[in-house]
């Protein structure tokens, strides 16, 4: 079996990887490979990162739900609540799910051991060796780089359907925000591989049958034809690395889009770059924003409102569709927050679930929702136009002076 | 060790009765639920914790196929409760928690916020149950505080379910109360928007129509469907200008953009409308004074999503040429939640798409006020003066 591995990583005594089958005929749809190995469960705050995020909120250990010292989760456990999620239809990832081949057991007749043996021959994970290739080493207490590794992992797993194409949107955009905070090595490796990976995504949905082939016919309906992505990681890296730390973050993913994308199809930071930052670069200062949250929401573009607006309080509106983008950003926000990295974005977020079908409640909520942060307020409206029309009416006969329709 | 079990008694504080829960994107994922529950119920211990429990009537045999996938969608629901029903046992798979026929009448103030979360709230109500089914209570309780959120008016998504949700696996002291006083306001706009656009559809003779290009032939026939609705269920005989955007790439017949597009998409209308006679097509605003005479009093209907510059440039088109004619505009979603009149499956809210086309007649003007953002006449000018 033959794998062509994108990441490896090794966290103390966790490794971990994502990787492909190679020969892997572009025309099928093989879920990529998540390698997981541990002797024993020690990167435990890694460990929740991972599968918070793989699970899309739906199993969400924190640090002290995995245990410590001898009450520690076991391996198996780990294993199993990973194998739940690759097959569960809840999830955005999709992933076969690889084990270590060998482990090291003195007598492998102690039956304990015989019946975990049994139940891994019995289930569809995967038994190999611990791959040769170089591993990234993350310290056992680098929560920033675990945090990173996690988004990049849960990028590269993201599934070939809608949720998974903006899965792996996010991931790229908070890993860029991470590396322009930090300037860490990792996160730019990581966030390379990812970017290269998204040009294998479009290759491979050209090649899927109808109907789902019709899912994905808008994200390049424009372009006439997939957008062209950079193949080699470590070009990517060097553009990411030579791009110098600009005064702000609107500069710094103009001049990656740039670089990255010169014929101007940037499928990545297309949005930000082409629509958001045009609209925002005449804006005033505010004191309240109002926004939706789309697809594309993630700690990046709130940083870019945030840069763009100076405001002390964004309210969110979200629907459904966006919960996910809603959870991760806080989830990011806390996290780091956690471990006392603090050099983001100062404002106050305020989430708000809106509809976009309840038209009725909707119009009761909108009018409400600005007329409490009508101050010094700014309304930044994209996206579904049963919700950008009523936020720009209500906003305009409430007197919002700043109302941008993106 | 001394332990003894006399009884195990739960008092129901709210019962919901036939539960879909949707995946979240009724945009894109509009046809079966996750979830089909027969009753959701809180209930609370005798010393007070709040307590969730679903409970299912056994009708048939096949009924054990529910459990595998329940058990990949929700980790919530593997305590379900199984009623007798006609008196079927599911012996195809482990045995499962039965219970006698649940008798009883759901209260008057029950029935009543369930019909309001299922007319005004449908979209909420299923943030609401995936949170409470699906996500980690971790997570679900963020979503509960956001609920909680605007709450400050007298309309608001029921209180009393926020709390119950809050509350689980804890001893709830204060008293929950179900009542919705604020039904009847929400009740009075769905008449006021109702007569507002029945008033406009009847008078309307034009209607420019913008629909949606991606998707194939599948969105193409169902706006055209939807338009033979309105023509049919609405008084005055009224003409459809179809508005392209000429820059987008039409998703049939293998992809044409702009003019190339004309021929497809008439040979469409011929195919499926009753009124193809009525239907002209525009593939650009400096078309509208040719095609429409200016004294005829026209409304704008946008199917569900448009690029929003040219949209722009085609309302101030039409506003132009029809002046004080032009009615208002209306954006029907292409897809809603919404208990049917159709709908014989007795579930409280079904996934609907296609914009209007599997909707009865008598039910268009329900649909439309309750699901469709209206804009009238002053209105548009406020957005694209």
């Amino acid at each position: 079996m033959n794998i062509k591995w994108q990441i490896l990583a090794k966290i103390s005594d966790l490794y971990i990887g994502v990787g492909e089958l190679i020969n892997n005929d572009v025309s099928t749809q093989y879920p990529k490979i998540l390698f997981y190995h541990s002797s024993q469960v020690k990167a435990t705050k890694f460990i929740s990162y991972l599968l918070t995020l793989l699970s899309s909120f739906t199993i969400t250990p924190g640090k002290e739900d995995l245990g410590s010292g001898k009450n520690n989760i076991s391996y198996s456990k780990v294993v199993n609540t990973l194998q739940y999620i690759s097959v569960s239809p809840i999830t955005h990832v999709n992933f076969l799910l690889f084990l270590r081949k060998r482990a090291d057991i003195s007598e492998s007749t102690i039956p304990h051991h015989i019946g975990s043996i049994h139940r891994k021959l019995k289930s569809s994970k995967i038994l190999t060796d611990i791959p040769e290739e170089r591993f990234i080493s993350i310290g056992e207490t680098n929560y920033i780089d675990q945090l990173s590794l996690a988004i990049a992992v849960t990028g590269l797993l993201s599934g070939f359907h809608r949720y998974g194409y903006y899965l792996r949107l996010i991931a790229i955009h908070t890993l860029t925000w991470l590396y322009w905070l930090s300037r860490r090595a990792t996160i730019a490796q990581l966030l390379s591989t990812l970017i290269c990976d998204t040009r294998l995504f479009f290759e491979k949905i050209r090649y899927l049958a109808e109907p789902m082939q019709s899912e994905y016919r808008y994200l390049y309906a424009y372009h006439e034809g997939p957008p062209t992505i950079p193949k080699e990681t470590c070009l990517v890296y060097r553009i990411l690395t030579k791009v110098g730390r600009e005064i702000d973050l609107s500069h710094f993913i103009s001049k990656i889009s740039n670089h990255l994308f010169s014929n101007g199809r940037d499928p990545i930071y297309g949005f930000l770059v082409n629509r958001l930052l045009r609209e925002l670069n005449t804006c005033n200062e505010a004191k309240n924003v109002i926004t939706l949250v789309s697809e594309q929401w993630s700690p990046l573009l709130l940083q870019i409102l945030y840069e763009k607006t100076n405001a002390d309080n964004i309210v969110s509106l979200y629907t459904g569709t966006t919960l996910f983008n809603r959870l991760f950003e806080e989830y990011i926000r806390i996290s780091l927050q956690e471990v006392e990295y603090n050099e983001m974005y100062k404002c106050n977020v305020e989430y708000i679930p809106v509809s976009l079908t309840d038209q009725i409640f909707l119009s009761i909520q909108l009018k409400e929702i600005i007329d409490n942060n009508k101050e010094k307020s700014l309304i930044v409206a994209y996206g579904p136009s049963l919700l950008v029309f009523p936020l720009v009416l209500y906003g305009k006969r409430l007197n919002i002076q700043q109302v941008y329709v993106i | 060790m001394n332990e003894k079990f006399d009884t195990i008694t739960l008092r129901p504080l709210l019962v919901l009765k036939s539960v879909n829960l949707f995946d979240l994107d009724v945009a894109y994922s509009f046809t079966d639920a996750l979830l089909e529950l027969d009753y959701l119920i809180f209930a609370k211990t005798p010393k007070g914790i709040v307590t969730i429990l679903t409970l299912e009537e056994i009708s048939r045999k096949v009924e054990w196929s529910k459990i595998p996938q329940r058990l990949l969608i929700s980790q919530a629901v593997r305590g379900d409760l199984w009623s007798y029903g006609d008196r079927i046992i599911l012996e195809s798979i482990p045995v499962l928690s039965y219970t006698d026929k649940i008798e009883g009448t759901i209260t008057k103030e029950n029935n009543v916020l369930m019909k309001m979360l299922t007319k005004y709230f449908t979209e909420h109500l299923n943030l609401y149950l995936y949170s409470l089914l699906i996500l980690s209570f971790k997570y679900a309780k963020k979503v509960f505080r956001d609920l909680r959120r605007v709450t400050a008016s007298n309309v608001c998504f029921p209180k009393s379910l926020i709390v119950l949700a809050e509350n689980i696996g804890r001893s709830l002291t204060e008293d929950i109360s179900i009542s919705v006083d604020y039904a009847k306001i929400l009740q009075r706009m769905f008449k006021d928007k109702r007569k507002k656009l029945e008033s406009i559809l009847n008078s309307a003779e034009l209607i420019y129509a913008f629909p949606q290009t991606g998707m194939g032939l599948y969105r193409l026939k169902q706006t055209i469907f939807s338009l033979d609705s309105i023509i049919q269920r609405f008084t005055y005989h009224k003409n459809v200008i179809v508005c392209l955007n000429k820059s987008i790439n039409f998703d049939i017949y293998g992809g044409c953009k702009g003019e190339d597009c004309i021929f497809y998409l008439k040979k469409l209308i011929i195919q499926f409308s009753k009124f193809p006679d009525r239907y002209s097509i525009i593939c650009s605003p400096n078309e509208v004074k040719k095609i429409a005479k200016k004294n005829k009093k026209a409304l704008l209907l946008l199917m569900q999503d448009w690029n929003k510059g040219i949209l722009g440039d085609f309302i101030r088109s039409i506003i132009k040429h029809h002046e004080d004619n032009v009615l208002g505009m209306i954006v029907i979603p292409e897809t809603y939640y919404h208990k049917m009149c159709t709908n014989k499956s007795g579930r409280a809210i079904t996934a609907c798409g296609g914009f209007l086309r599997k909707v009865c007649h008598e039910e268009i003007l329900d649909i439309l006020s309750l699901k469709s953002f209206f804009l009238e006449k002053d209105d548009i000018k406020v957005i694209w003066r």
